[in-house]
């Protein structure tokens, strides 16, 4: 066998070729001098005419397909117009009658609407794009203006039925950017319908828990794990890094949060609180699994304390009313003066002493929740930022600066009702200073009335043991 | 939450923020090019390339499809050069030369560039926080409400997108204002742990009780229900509409407009418009409203479901009384 010539050896042999002057774009043809093995050594067939312009108008093909996809793209989904000529003609009439030029008209606005909407399905538009849900909504806030809950409460419902209705079912394949998105909308809707009918706190519970699910399963499905049985030593696990990531990013975050908060105060005013305690935990850890805004963090920690300073009133009144079927004074709250009591059966007694129990550990874990909210709250770090504090900044910093007062005073309060009066005196002024600093009115008030209750207890006392 | 939140200036706000409140200067340059030739260019990490073709920020189908565009006409670029291999080309017939060799390796070095930034951009198209998605937004809302125009591909006057230092600080450093120190944050969670300890066992009630109990799940999600209910309350709505149109707003129209609000001064129309209602009404201010461009400015910067977010968006803070039985606060603070 012989050797194949290297590229290198052609070149040499093509550059000392003293017929390349002549045939420098013709077919290769070996000159008569060339030995002969040289044409048999190779397989590819040199006689195949060459066409330098076949591949790059290949090429060009190529790019130019690239190109009308790139314009096609930016044609097909640039928001050009948002609607259709005929409806944004009806929404023009009706945007106008609302706004200030069209006095403030909003019976005419809402005709406008519902004839746009009508438009809208003459069109056949979809009923889950953001723009027809938009009318509705739109027809929602005049029915609210016009003093139409009814009718709002009814179209609310339309709204977040369908998404419901949307979003389990199984034969309509969504992806998850869109799932999400409808998710998001939805929570939205919830929440307008909670604030709607929030005298009826068994409807709105009902609502709310049917429409966190799907919030839920995705959450968990993300996390891998429930999120209520997640303990807080995972997650400082690198392998969790992914996929607290992957939570941290859901679009329908803030709302879900929202959602949860409203359901601990819809449980607080049916009593239920260690159902908000849960739910409280459970928003607790998804905050700090995201690395939540920290105001929002320090305020559930302040809701968590007063939660369970709640939950330690429960089992106060419990113990109240077993002292009170015993005909005993309330004011003996301790269960060693309560214990000299002989005639009181056994089984009461020792009642009375887990409740008890459970009370003081139900307050001294709500102290340490407030003092965590002070402590936590001076020792944030303040990421460095380009430019000038922005409005946001001062938001959070009050909102901080008023959970630390509101914390305080909550101290206040707990020392008070354990009695013991120069403790509370001290941070009830010390919240004080605090609320008048940040410009807290709505504490001021009740700060006031609970020094005003505090000196009548301590005036109370002076008297009796003058008295004695 | 991972949302970019431009500084302000002091007067940001107030209605003489000409400019839209912009972080950057533009340079001279870039100012010229602007301002004497119309011509801006939209930021990018890899279509520098392309200058004025590339997309906006907000238009990411057309950034994604810009960037396969690169990467092909990369790898075309590249394939030329393989073409150009002097192997080759003594193969096709043709002698390799000076011209030949720094074509090939120009074609190579641009192709393998056009492919590496291509790439880069990929990095910022899967990412899930795009600060210059969120900058512009925030401008064109800032333009949109002082009644400027906003360029559809350039977005407002004068607006110069953030440069890639701050994009960076913006996406890796500073996400909010405040953080929590892992210290604490750890903190918290114990005492979470411990308040599930110590707070749900003597509730065998509360222990079992997750928030959602899986055997209800399936009863609850019933898609046919849903579908039923759905249907009815379709019906209904439809009716109210129609009813409403038939009957009640039948004359309501804008010639006779004078008369209505007349009897609603005098507590004699038909509605009772609802005065606390918290919502402000729609200013149009100096914007116009007559082709549908002016339809989908208003209806961008009033739109009805970014309205209901910041309508629905409330905390709320218990504030404790020291005697039970009392009044408890349930303090609802909205954000709006």
């Amino acid at each position: 066998m012989f050797r194949l010539p290297s590229p290198r050896q052609l070149a040499r042999f093509a550059r000392s070729n003293p017929m390349k002057h002549f045939t420098p774009r013709q077919p290769f043809a070996f000159p008569p001098s060339a030995p002969r093995r040289f044409s048999r050594s190779f397989s590819y067939n040199y006689s195949q005419p060459f066409n330098p312009h076949h591949k790059r108008n290949r090429f060009l093909s190529v790019l130019a397909v690239f190109t009308v996809a790139t314009g096609a793209s930016y044609y097909l989904f640039w928001p050009h117009h948002t609607f259709p000529s005929s409806v944004a003609k009806i929404l023009r009439k009706g945007l106008w009658a609302e706004s200030d030029k069209g006095d403030k008209d909003y019976a005419l606005a809402l005709k406008h609407y519902i004839e746009a909407l009508q438009e809208c399905d003459k069109l056949e538009l979809d009923r889950l794009s953001d723009e027809y849900t938009g009318i509705q909504l739109k027809m929602g806030e005049m029915y609210e203006r016009l003093g139409m809950i009814d009718e709002a409460n009814f179209l609310y419902n339309e709204i977040s039925t369908m998404y419901l209705k949307v979003l389990t079912d199984k034969s309509v394949t969504l992806s998850d950017p869109r799932r999400y998105h409808l998710v998001q909308k939805d929570l939205r809707v919830v929440a307008k319908l909670v604030q709607l009918n929030r005298t009826n706190l068994g409807l709105c519970k009902a609502i709310l828990i049917t429409h966190a699910i799907l919030p839920n399963i995705i959450i968990d499905n993300k996390l891998g794990q429930k999120l209520s049985q997640l303990s807080m030593a995972d997650l400082d696990s690198p392998e969790s890094a992914g996929r607290l990531q992957a939570v941290r990013y859901l679009p329908f975050l803030d709302e879900y949060i929202n959602m949860m908060d409203m359901l601990i105060a819809i449980n607080i005013s049916l009593g239920d609180y260690s159902y908000s305690i849960n739910v409280n935990l459970n928003l607790n850890k998804l905050m700090l699994l995201v690395k939540y805004a920290p105001d929002k963090v320090l305020l559930n920690q302040c809701n968590l304390g007063s939660l369970l300073y709640f939950q330690g009133g429960v089992f106060e009144a419990e113990m109240v009313s077993i002292l009170k079927k015993h005909g005993l004074d309330i004011k003996h709250k301790r269960p060693d003066q309560y214990a000299n009591g002989t005639e009181v059966p056994e089984e009461d007694r020792i009642k009375f002493n887990a409740l008890h129990h459970n009370f003081a550990q139900c307050v001294a874990l709500a102290s340490e929740a407030y003092e965590n909210v002070t402590k936590i709250a001076n020792n944030l770090t303040r990421n460095v930022r380009m430019g000038q504090d922005s409005k946001d900044d001062e938001k959070e910093e009050t909102a901080v600066a008023e959970l630390v007062a509101l914390a305080t005073y909550s101290l206040g309060v707990i020392h008070l009702h354990l009695g013991n009066y120069s403790q509370s005196e001290r941070f009830l002024r010390e919240s004080r200073v605090k609320s008048k600093s940040c410009d807290y009115q709505d504490l001021l008030g009740e700060i006031e009335s609970e020094l005003g209750k505090l000196f009548a207890e301590k005036k109370r006392l002076q008297t009796n043991e003058a008295s004695r | 939450m991972g949302v970019y939140i431009p500084p302000n200036n002091n007067n940001g706000d107030q209605s003489g923020d000409q400019n839209g409140g912009n972080p950057r200067k533009p340079t001279p340059v870039e100012l010229f090019l602007r301002e004497k030739l119309n011509f801006g260019t939209n930021p990018s990490f890899g279509l520098h390339f392309w200058g004025p073709l590339v997309p906006p920020p907000d238009n990411r189908t057309a950034l994604k499809a810009l960037t396969a565009a690169q990467f092909f006409l990369g790898l075309g670029l590249i394939s030329r050069s393989f073409a150009l291999r002097s192997s080759r080309l003594l193969r096709n017939g043709r002698v390799p030369s000076w011209s030949l060799s720094f074509k090939k390796y120009t074609y190579g070095l641009v192709g393998l560039n056009l492919i590496f930034n291509s790439g880069l951009e990929t990095t910022r198209l899967i990412s899930p926080f795009d600060p210059w998605q969120q900058e512009r937004q925030y401008y064109t809302d800032l333009a949109l409400r002082n009644g400027q125009p906003v360029h559809w591909w350039f977005g407002p006057k004068n607006y110069v997108p953030m440069t890639i230092d701050a994009f960076v600080e913006e996406q890796f450093v500073t996400q909010a204002v405040h953080r929590l120190k892992s210290q604490n944050a750890q903190d918290l969670g114990q005492f979470s742990d411990t308040v599930q300890a110590a707070v749900v066992p003597p509730h065998p009630a509360a222990a079992s009780r997750p928030i959602l109990q899986i055997s209800s799940i399936s009863r609850l999600l019933d898609h046919e229900k849903f579908t039923q209910i759905y249907n009815n309350i379709r019906q209904e709505n439809e009716a109210i509409a129609n009813n409403l149109l038939t009957n009640q707003l039948k004359d309501e129209s804008e010639i006779n407009k004078g008369n209505r609000l007349d009897l609603m001064m005098e507590g004699k129309y038909q509605f009772v418009v609802d005065e606390n209602y918290p919502k402000p009404p729609i200013v149009l201010g100096n914007r116009r409203l007559e082709t549908d461009d002016d339809l989908d400015a208003v209806w961008d910067y009033y739109d009805p479901w970014a309205e209901l977010q910041v309508e629905t968006d409330i905390s709320i803070r218990l504030i404790p009384p020291s005697r039970f039985g009392e009044e408890e606060d349930v303090d609802e603070v909205g954000e709006a």
